[in-house]
């Protein structure tokens, strides 16, 4: 399973279920530890619901430490094609 | 003429080993959080400066933290002697940057230029190759830019700046970072590069020689890398960049080329900021994608540490601001004696001294200093007499706690340019960039009668020279041991 963290300014306002543009980091260990994606996805405050381990960060960093579960649709490429 | 000082980096570190402020850290340290976090006790410390030799997952890699976080480490970069006092440390930045003529940099050959030594491009030109830290936990990403520079030129008048914006690894070719609209770098591109649509080629230089940074991070009225040269006393030596026509310093750490994208923005922070605070909110930021990475053989990364005082941008820009401020408010004439901001202010408290030459001058001291360059940096100035010392802490808030009318003394100013990192502005005022500021006027007011004025009781104001003189003498002989 993969282990992702987000900041979220408000985590009631986050629509669940319904695919969502949003940024998340990769916390697999080593070297590209924290590469952020910008991806479509779905997400849940149930941890099982989906199958990857989101961890919600509120505005200012702060730790929530409950798992919310996350199914990434895409990786959108954030660059417009002229410039990658 | 030359002024002692160093070339690079590592001659810096040698330095600041010779004066006692380096500690060499052979056991190796984790990039994420450790690194950063004895970086910070250091600067809460004001500690000598830590030279990491072995870092996790990068091996060959080093890194210096807190490089300049000190008055004494300013000192040396300056050729100074470690414990030169902080005016005469001004004197020498004002004498220099006022006295000479700014010298264009001198272009030296890649052979020449150790920042040349190891050339990543394509696949390779990755960030995740490249040790930046997660300098404090909770920030929006791992940060590699935090002691560094970033050089851009405009693209009519081939001008280059030099500044300090910090930058954001995204993922392998994409960093991220704010460009306030009111910085020189900002006003090049929001202006110009982005109606064109054109990108901006930038090259990000870690671990410079220190005036170099010094002069990066001064809001400096000319080009900062003639600047530079100015606290030299000698041309510095450049070299071009591999994808554009940048010039970036032959000796530093580590390049980063690309460019700076025109109607991107991604999502960049929150991070421990200059004020000892995470404000800004994470918001889509300037998008800059890299081309190429040159470096030194061991490259050594520098890395500031923000947060409660005192790391290098406190210590730095309070200096570089005050003085900027001290020149500007001389070059119009006004009797001022000093100026100086604490560290410990973040650089927004400025102490201005000078001559109440009639009325109405600690007014018309705020209203230069807010509305110039420097303005959007600050919001508080406390204007004291000639006699009080604006160096002295216990002084100033005596002349403020004292003398400062709390109706007709303070004058507040809305709606005045602001920054996303002020703490205490609102959420909607940080989003706007919007600001207040305030003027504390500490002189006794012009029109009062002499016999009016309250009289300062001290040692030195209220006896006569001979009693002084006296007691001074017999200190000792009254029992006293200092
Ligand atoms: C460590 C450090 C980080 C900074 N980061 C930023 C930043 O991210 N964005 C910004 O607009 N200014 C930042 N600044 C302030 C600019 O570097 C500062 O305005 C600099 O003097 C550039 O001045 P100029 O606009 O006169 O060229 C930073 C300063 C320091 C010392
Ligand atoms: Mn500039």
């Amino acid at each position: 399973m993969a282990e992702y963290d987000a900041f979220f300014e408000n985590l009631q306002e986050v629509p669940q279920d319904e695919e969502i543009r949003l940024v998340i980091r990769d916390l697999t260990p080593g070297r590209a530890k924290y590469r952020c994606q910008v991806v479509r996805a779905k997400v849940s405050s149930e941890p099982s619901k989906y199958p990857e381990r989101l961890w919600p960060r509120l505005g200012r960093g702060q730790w929530v430490g409950e798992p919310w579960s996350i199914r990434v649709v895409e990786e959108v490429d954030p660059i417009p094609e002229a410039w990658r | 003429m030359a002024y002692r000082y160093y070339k690079d980096n590592r001659e810096f570190i040698e330095a600041l080993r010779a004066t006692g402020d380096l500690v060499t850290v052979e056991p190796e340290v984790d990039w994420d959080l450790e690194l950063g976090a004895i970086v910070r006790r250091v600067c809460e410390l004001q500690g000598p400066s830590p030279h990491f030799k072995k870092i996790k997952d990068y091996p060959g890699f080093e890194a210096l933290g807190a490089p300049l976080a000190t008055y004494r480490k300013l000192a040396v970069s300056l050729g100074l002697p470690a414990a030169t006092p902080i005016p005469e440390i001004g004197r020498a930045y004002v004498e220099r940057t006022e006295r000479g003529e700014p010298l264009k940099p001198r272009v030296v050959d890649r052979s020449r230029a150790p920042c040349k030594q190891n050339v990543w491009t394509g696949d390779d030109a990755n960030l995740f190759n490249l040790p930046a830290p997660m300098v404090h936990d909770g920030d929006g990403g791992r940060y590699l830019a935090t002691w560094h520079m970033v050089v851009a030129k405009d693209p009519d008048t081939g001008e280059v700046n030099w500044g300090m914006y910090r930058q954001m690894v995204f993922d392998e070719k994409t960093m991220v970072g704010p460009v306030l609209p009111f910085s020189d770098m900002g006003k090049m591109f929001f202006n110009k590069y982005v109606p064109r649509n054109q990108p901006m080629p930038f090259a990000t230089v870690i671990g410079m020689d220190p005036l170099s940074g010094v002069a990066a991070c001064a809001p400096s009225p000319i080009p900062e890398d003639e600047f530079a040269s100015l606290l030299m006393g000698e041309a510095v030596e450049v070299v071009k960049c591999e994808t554009s026509d940048l010039l970036v310093p032959a000796h530093a750490e580590i390049i980063i080329e690309g460019e700076v994208l025109p109607g991107v923005w991604l999502e960049e922070a929150p991070f421990g900021e200059y004020t000892g605070y995470r404000t800004s909110p994470r918001e889509r930021r300037t998008v800059y994608r890299i081309r190429a990475i040159t470096f030194r053989d061991n490259p050594i990364l520098t890395v500031s540490n923000m947060g409660v005082p005192t790391d290098e941008g406190q210590l730095l820009r309070s200096f570089s601001l005050s003085l900027e401020m001290e020149k500007l408010l001389r070059s119009q004439g006004i009797p001022i004696t000093g100026v100086y901001m604490w560290p410990e202010s973040t650089h927004h408290l400025v102490v201005i001294g000078t001559r109440h030459a009639y009325t109405g001058i600690a007014r018309q001291i705020a209203n230069l200093v807010f509305g110039s360059k420097l303005g959007p940096w600050f919001h508080m100035v406390v204007v004291v007499d000639e006699n009080t010392d604006i160096y002295n802490k216990n002084q100033v808030i005596h002349a403020l706690s004292t003398r400062c009318h709390p109706v007709n003394g303070i004058h507040v100013y809305e709606g005045d340019v602001g920054t996303p990192l002020n703490p205490f502005a609102t959420p909607a005022e940080r989003r706007m960039g919007k600001g207040a500021k305030v003027l504390f006027d500490c002189l006794f007011p012009r029109d009062w009668q002499p016999s009016d004025i309250p009289i300062l009781v001290a040692f030195d104001t209220v006896y006569p020279q001979e009693i002084r003189d006296k007691v001074l003498a017999n200190w000792k002989a009254y029992g006293f041991s200092e």
